[in-house]
């Protein structure tokens, strides 16, 4: 089922996703549909196999806030 | 001159882009996370994300790169093509290196990037402009 971003921020908060058939705007996912979500990165990575050869866009990433205390240096 | 403009976007203290990586598997794209880092000379992405994406990572030529946290051995690779919104790159070399769960994105975007365009970054009303550079 397609969410807006917020609604999946909301419903998957500290879980990576991965989506498919996604929207974008000025250059931002706008929402798409989530079949993948685990807080553990590896494990949606090697479920996504079943989705290597799907043709629309897609997205991986990590949704949530970034814990407390934690500061990018770079 | 092509110019796009799209949300300046803030990840904990730094500015998030989401770029479009080419699967060459399913012959569409994917999007990722990846901060800009100007620091960077040149653009990293998460190996198992380029993996998924069909490129051969462990053939690339291995190359020692020095970061703040050390000397690290990534894999160099061409990647066919990196869109972002309207603005598409193709054949990049790029590098492919584990990037940690607790990083929370899957890539650093680097000046060898950046630099092909004049890039504006427009804080007081959170947009990013990239205008392409003609002859450049």
């Amino acid at each position: 089922m397609y969410k807006t971003m917020e609604q999946i921020e909301r419903e998957y908060d500290g879980n990576w996703v991965f989506m498919v058939n996604c929207d974008k705007s000025r250059g931002s996912l706008v929402g798409g549909e989530v079949v993948l979500h685990d807080p553990i990165k590896a494990n949606v990575l090697l479920a996504m196999e079943a989705y290597d050869h799907y043709p629309n866009l897609t997205s991986f990433r990590y949704v949530g806030k970034i814990p407390e205390g934690i500061v990018y240096v770079l | 001159m092509k110019t796009i403009t799209i949300d300046l976007k803030m990840y904990g203290n730094l500015i998030v882009l989401e770029p479009e990586l080419w699967k060459i598997n399913s012959g569409g794209f994917g999007d990722f996370t990846a901060f800009i880092d100007t620091g960077a000379s040149r653009t990293t992405i998460d190996k198992e994300v380029l993996h998924r994406a069909g490129y051969d990572v462990e053939s690339g030529k291995k190359t020692m790169v020095t970061t703040a946290g050390g000397l690290s051995l990534v894999n160099e690779i061409v990647i066919e093509k990196l869109r972002i919104e309207d603005l598409v790159l193709e054949n990049l070399k790029v590098y492919a290196h584990t990037f940690p769960s607790e990083l929370f994105i899957s890539g650093l975007i680097g000046l060898d990037i950046l630099s092909q365009f004049d890039v504006n970054f427009l804080f007081s009303k959170d947009l990013i402009e990239f205008t392409e550079i003609v002859g450049g």
